[in-house]
């Protein structure tokens, strides 16, 4: 069995290993591999403030989402019985992206519905998408979207913790505090990490529903990694493509590393 | 008390997430005027005032349900089209990625970390980036315009592997233990114990996958070229008012079999979840 | 166990998938029929029917520019067409819409009887068809059909004779009705049932003593010849003539006359089906052939087993070819040299049509990035377009129109042009259109043609429209209704963005105070545009430059409104004209729009070659042939002057008629008398003057598409109302520098 399995993780391997090898020929120059590339896509500008909007939205949104899920998924399981409510919670990450921008420019955008709420008279409120609070609204959104998937993950955590364990601590006089504090919350380490990979990967495809509303060159503050990629591949500079595809890839590969050291470790 | 607040909140988050789809079957139901009057100005028509929407169509009409349904073929072959990819994929998933993830998580082998790793990483790479090089293997091996163009590179994400490898982690191994002492061959541990108790991870993983195949944009119309292989998710315009109305009954048939396939998952899961 | 099985069954899919498509691409490579082009009588101008003769020899009805209804017989031996009939002396002033052999020296003709003669238009208005049997001693008679059943007022339906079965004429109506009429013109049977399917017929054939009728709508209907009753027809017959094209114009049937094998013509190839064995055969591909750019076939089988098909060439021009089976099997032409557009382009289309038929050995096609029928972006399309081009498998030609042509350079994806191309054939474009695409090492792209913007109006106005403060002022002043009215309001804004969109960026850096000035003249012009259609604008911005008409129907409302100015493109020749007669003449003044002191011009169709490409020598062809005959296809073309120096004086100079003519007539509201238009042609010295201008010419700045789109769209906001000037300037400030940081 052990050689059939091999087998099948070689072909799965194959795509990628070739696009890893691509993305490192695309990088060197013709004859010699120089970092020419990765000098000049550093030293651009819009990389820099695409990689701080990038790391300023991942860095919010997923914590953001994994606390607040877990927050949720602590009530849910402990209150709830049915899972057929939790069905609606999935519910977001299911809907097709171009339905969701209508929805949201019913909400955000000039004559939305956040302005008539907030009291704007009429044709005085604040295009919320293209102010500086676009980055609240992007963030809103991806919590939203990905927020249901996350809890039940977590509840499915939860509920794996086993009952006696628990038991023991309501006998040990912990409240329900301390119960959930200290035994439950270091069995769900796995799932954590699942649950922030996932986080990641989700919060890289909000590149679509950016792109959907606001085009290829939106807000300052909303301008992504890939709306660059995306435009310098309009452009062919593909050998900036690949550079700053690797950088990012570099950050995020450190970033995983360390999250594992850290949480392995415990 | 305190659970009835917490009760009161969570109805109300799911009430929430749950908004979009009942925006979605009212814009069905609402007749073109309507949603000009309600919407319109989004697309800078009508006078200037503010977006409004109702729980029910003030004047429902299936109209654009009929549009779509009885007068535009296309629409059905791309459902199908999408239909189609959705089940291939899944079912190669199975095939393909069930006995990786099973491999990863239970046994113990040399460089099993190192490739750990590297699913990880190649599960994280955005598309844009993939483009070009899968565009050039898929050229190199024919299969352009092909319905295995889309569905290929979606089975052999990692996505799938890695969520079904986390499941199988939890799994404790005393559990295949006493399976194998009972006698039972390596393959009969993965189909008649390992299979069962993924369930949930297998409900996840492929939840997440379906949603994917209904919402693949890029991949097709780089890769298929003939417009009769185009699934749903392209047939779904950038939103034009004139369009609107089918615009949203072809949402929500979009969104109807994900839905229900879950809540079909979660009736073979239910004996796990509620205890 | 199961698992090995579901593993094996995948990998044997993928495989079969894989090699199943790659068999695909082998099959196509041979055909087994040469096809001839077989001369036609000369001055013909409209083909209508073929029959062949009991001595073997193809006969064919036609008319030629001076005679209707004309039988020519193809003599075998000399290979000349013969005369065969006299000529219908009857029918000679009216106009044919349909003949038809009913036997080899007997005809039908529907005309619009005695057309020619109408000199009023209460003539032509009562004209009516008739109907005519020739029979074989040249006598006409007339036979009176009654085609009332099939709409109220007779002189809207035409009976169209489709199959002459035992003496009975059946054919159908406009209204789609089927009749059967004797040879004397009685009804036999009227068959409503194709009414009420609400389709139309395609073709009708009798099979087997049975009539079908292709059908629209892809059904395919069935009929007793001799009662016109409804009848069930074979199946496989059936099957066979159904066809699931959108597009009929290729569509054509025929029976040989032993009754053994039907023969059909579909857009994609030539079918023949076996009766007797039930058996459907593919003859041949139609890409392979000269056919493929025509429409109207006519098609005969002979005895021997060649096929004769008649068509109509996209020109107008009539050919017929023959095709002779070879079993020896034809090498298969090499692949189509493919000519990309990112949007549909007539012109472009005319120009490979014309290249095809002049090099009936080099396929060009063309391909488009996207329609507006296929539901992608641009976006999608130009993602699309790079992926191919960077994975080797792009188009050939690429037609630069809407791309960023720069960045296509810059990545060395495009052919130096001076290695492909004569450089005498070079030095007839202008230089200064060639220079914007030349770079130290070599040339990458050739403009086909250019477009030039003007103003025509009082002098007082001329006079200041190079100072757009100015100029917008002496406008207000005027305060006439509709000076600038809809559907100059785009061509007004892209003038203004043309003047004076390069003050406002200076090296990547953006001029806020230029551009609010730039803005506030967006909105002045919004202002006097005196229409409220803005509100209602479906498009996405306001000022979206779109192609509208051309300064010579521009000028219609000087004539009329006594409009004290209009702004519009010059191109096509009669802008030209009706400006120059309205300066002569009338004491108008005119002027083009130019931005310190040069011309300002937009190309059009710039040309540049795929550095993958390896078909070097039918690329080189190609573009020998659109610098050159292909210039006059631009010339022909409404939307753009030719960029080929002497092709532009061909054009636009006519020394010797320096009088005014009308160039058009127009008329307005319920003003029935028409209004002309007057034009005069350049003489030499005009013309001198203003290639004097144009040699100076510079391409117009910033027409890089996200740049003017980004600031027409912020204007259109601005002035809507539906952003405040700062934060329209501010927005589209900020999307321009980063795209600039890039």
């Amino acid at each position: 069995m052990l050689p059939g399995f091999l087998g099948i993780t070689v072909f799965v391997l194959l795509p990628y290993l070739d696009i890893l090898l691509r993305s490192f020929n695309l990088n060197e120059y013709n004859r010699t591999p120089d970092f020419e590339n990765y000098k000049i896509v550093i030293a651009n500008e819009a990389f820099r403030l695409a990689v701080k909007n990038t790391f300023y939205f991942t860095g919010i949104s997923i914590p953001l989402m994994v606390v607040l899920s877990l927050i949720i998924a602590y009530g849910i399981s402990s209150y709830l019985r049915n899972s057929w409510l939790m069905a609606g919670i999935v519910l977001p990450i299911m809907m097709p992206v171009s339905t969701l921008v209508l929805l949201w420019r019913t909400v955000f955008s000039e004559y939305g519905f956040l302005n008539r709420i907030s009291g704007f008279a009429e044709g005085k409120g604040i295009d919320w998408i293209n102010s500086k609070y676009a980055m609240a609204v992007l963030i809103f959104s991806f919590l939203w979207r990905n927020m249901g998937y996350a809890v039940i993950l977590w509840i499915a955590g939860i509920k794996s913790v086993s009952v006696e364990i628990l038991q023991a601590g309501k006998v040990d006089g912990a409240n329900g505090f301390q119960r959930f504090f200290y035994i439950i919350i270091p069995n769900l380490k796995s799932y954590f990490l699942c649950i922030v990979m996932l986080g990641l990967v989700n919060s890289l495809k909000i590149y679509r529903e950016i792109y959907l509303i606001a085009g290829e060159y939106p807000d300052e503050d909303i301008y992504m990694l890939q709306h660059l990629f995306n435009n310098w591949f309009r452009d062919l500079k593909v050998t900036y493509l690949s550079a700053g595809a690797v950088i990012e890839l570099a950050f995020l590969l450190t970033a995983i590393s360390m999250f594992y050291i850290i949480f392995k470790k415990e | 008390m305190k659970k009835k607040v917490i009760c009161a909140f969570i109805f109300i988050l799911i009430l929430i997430m749950c908004y979009p789809v009942v925006f979605l079957l009212t814009g069905s139901f609402m007749g073109e005027n309507e949603l000009n009057e309600k919407i319109g100005i989004l697309f800078n028509i009508g006078e200037k005032r503010y977006v409004t929407w109702s729980l029910l169509p003030d004047h429902p009409n299936v109209w654009s349900f009929i549009k779509i349904l009885l007068d535009s073929p296309e629409f059905f072959v791309a459902f199908w089209n999408t239909i189609k990819i959705a089940i291939i994929a899944l079912a190669l998933q199975c095939a393909v990625n069930l006995p990786s993830a099973w491999g990863l998580a239970i046994y113990n082998f040399p460089g099993r970390k190192i490739l750990l790793k590297l699913y990880l990483v190649l599960w994280i790479l955005p598309f844009q980036i993939l483009m070009l090089p899968q565009y050039i293997i898929l050229d190199k091996l024919s299969l352009l315009d092909t319905i295995w163009a889309v569905v290929l590179p979606m089975v052999f994400s990692p996505q799938f592997v890695l969520i079904l490898y986390y499941f199988f982690s939890k799994i404790p191994g005393s559990v295949f233990d006493a399976a194998r002492l009972e006698g039972a061959n390596e393959m009969s541990v993965f189909i008649h114990v390992g299979i069962p108790l993924c369930k949930p991870g297998f409900l996840a993983a492929g939840v997440l996958s379906i949603v994917e195949c209904f919402n693949v944009i890029e991949q097709p119309i780089l890769f298929l070229k003939t417009k009769e292989l185009w699934p749903l998710s392209i047939y779904l315009p950038n939103a034009r008012l004139e369009k609107i109305g089918e615009n949203f009954v072809a949402a929500v048939i979009n969104v109807i079999p994900v839905i229900l396939l879950y809540l079909y998952g979660i009736c073979c899961t239910d004996n796990e979840y509620i205890r | 166990m199961l698992k090995k099985i579901l593993k094996t069954v995948s990998v044997i899919l993928i495989l079969a998938q894989i090699f199943g498509c790659s068999k695909k691409d082998e099959e196509k490579n041979i055909t087994y029929y040469r096809e001839e082009a077989v001369s036609l009588p000369d001055d013909i101008i409209m083909f209508h029917d073929m029959i062949e003769m009991p001595n073997g020899n193809i006969s064919i009805l036609a008319d030629t520019k001076t005679e209707i209804g004309r039988i020519f017989e193809l003599n075998s031996d000399t290979n000349s067409w013969e005369v065969k009939n006299e000529k219908w002396e009857s029918l000679e002033n009216s106009v044919p819409f349909d003949e038809k052999f009913l036997e080899e020296d007997s005809g039908f003709a529907s005309v619009l009887y005695n057309a020619l003669l109408a000199e009023s238009e209460e003539d032509a208005s009562s004209l009516r068809p008739g109907y005519f049997v020739i029979n074989k001693d040249g006598v006409i008679e007339e036979l009176t059909l009654d085609l009332s059943e099939g709409y109220e007022s007779e002189e809207y339906n035409l009976f169209t004779l489709m199959e002459n079965y035992n003496k009975q004429l059946i054919g159908a109506d406009n209204a789609q009705l089927i009749y059967s009429f004797d040879m004397n013109g009685n009804i036999k049977y009227i068959n409503k049932d194709i009414k009420t399917l609400n389709t139309e017929i395609v073709k009708m054939i009798e099979i087997e003593d049975l009539i079908y009728t292709v059908l629209d709508n892809g059904e395919v209907y069935c009929m007793e010849p001799g009662s016109g009753v409804m009848a069930e027809g074979n199946n496989s017959v059936i099957e066979y003539l159904q066809c699931e094209e959108e597009d009929y114009t290729s569509y054509s049937l025929y029976k040989d006359p032993a009754g053994g094998k039907l023969y059909k013509l579909t857009k994609e190839a030539l079918y023949c089906y076996d009766l007797g064995k039930k058996a459907e055969e593919k003859l041949f591909d139609t890409r392979f052939y000269d056919l493929k750019n025509g429409n109207n076939f006519q098609m005969l089988v002979s005895k021997d087993g060649t096929v004769y098909l008649s068509y109509i060439l996209s020109s107008g021009e009539i050919r017929m070819s023959e095709y002779t089976y070879d079993k020896n099997g034809i090498e298969v032409r090499k692949e189509p040299l493919t000519v990309y557009s990112l949007t549909e382009n007539y012109v472009l289309e005319k120009l490979v049509d014309a290249f095809n038929v002049e090099h009936p050995d080099t396929i060009a096609e063309v391909t488009y990035g996207y329609t507006s029928d296929d539901g992608k972006t641009k976006e999608d399309a130009v993602q699309l377009l790079n992926t191919e081009l960077l994975s080797g498998k792009g188009p050939d030609i690429i037609i630069m129109d809407g791309l960023s042509e720069e960045s296509y350079y810059s990545e060395n994806m495009l052919k130096d042009l001076n290695d492909i191309i004569d450089e005498g054939h070079m030095q007839k474009i202008y230089s200064n259109m060639l220079h914007p695409y030349s770079k130290q090492e070599g040339q990458y792209a050739i403009p086909l043609g250019f477009q030039i913007y003007g103003i025509i109006g009082k002098k007082e106005i001329v006079n200041v429209f190079k100072d757009t403060d100015a100029f917008l002022g002496m406008i207000e002043a005027e305060n006439t209704d509709f000076v600038i009215s809809d559907y100059n309001l785009s061509e007004s804004a892209n003038i203004l963005y043309a003047q004076n969109m390069s003050k406002c960026i200076s090296d990547k850096n953006v001029n806020k105070e230029n551009l609010r000035e730039l803005f506030g003249y967006f909105k002045r012009i919004y202002d006097i545009s005196g229409n409220s259609f803005g509100e209602n604008n479906k498009n996405d911005s306001l000022f979206e430059y779109y192609e509208t008409s051309s300064m010579d129907t521009a000028v219609q409302w000087i004539y009329y409104d006594n409009l004290p100015f209009v702004v519009a493109p010059y191109f096509n020749k009669d802008s030209f004209f009706a400006a120059k007669y309205l300066c002569d003449k009338e004491g108008y003044a005119q002027e083009y729009v130019s931005e310190n002191g040069d011309l300002v011009y937009a190309d059009k169709m710039v040309v540049s070659v795929s550095g993958q490409s390896a078909k070097d020598n039918e690329i080189s062809e190609f573009l020998e042939f659109i610098l050159t005959d292909g210039q006059d296809i631009i010339c022909q073309s409404l939307q753009m002057l030719p960029s080929n120096r002497d092709k532009l004086s061909g054009l636009l100079v006519d020394q010797n008629h320096q009088e005014p003519y009308a160039l058009s007539e127009f008329g307005y509201g319920d003003n029935p008398d028409m209004i002309s238009i007057y034009g005069i042609p350049l003489n030499q010295t005009d013309f001198e003057n203003f290639e004097k201008k144009l040699g100076t010419a510079k391409k117009q700045g910033n027409t890089e598409i996200n740049v003017k789109d980004i600031v027409l769209k912020g204007a259109g906001d601005y002035c809507l109302g539906d952003k405040s000037l700062e934060d329209a300037v501010g927005n589209v400030t900020n999307q321009m520098v980063l795209q600039f940081k890039e």
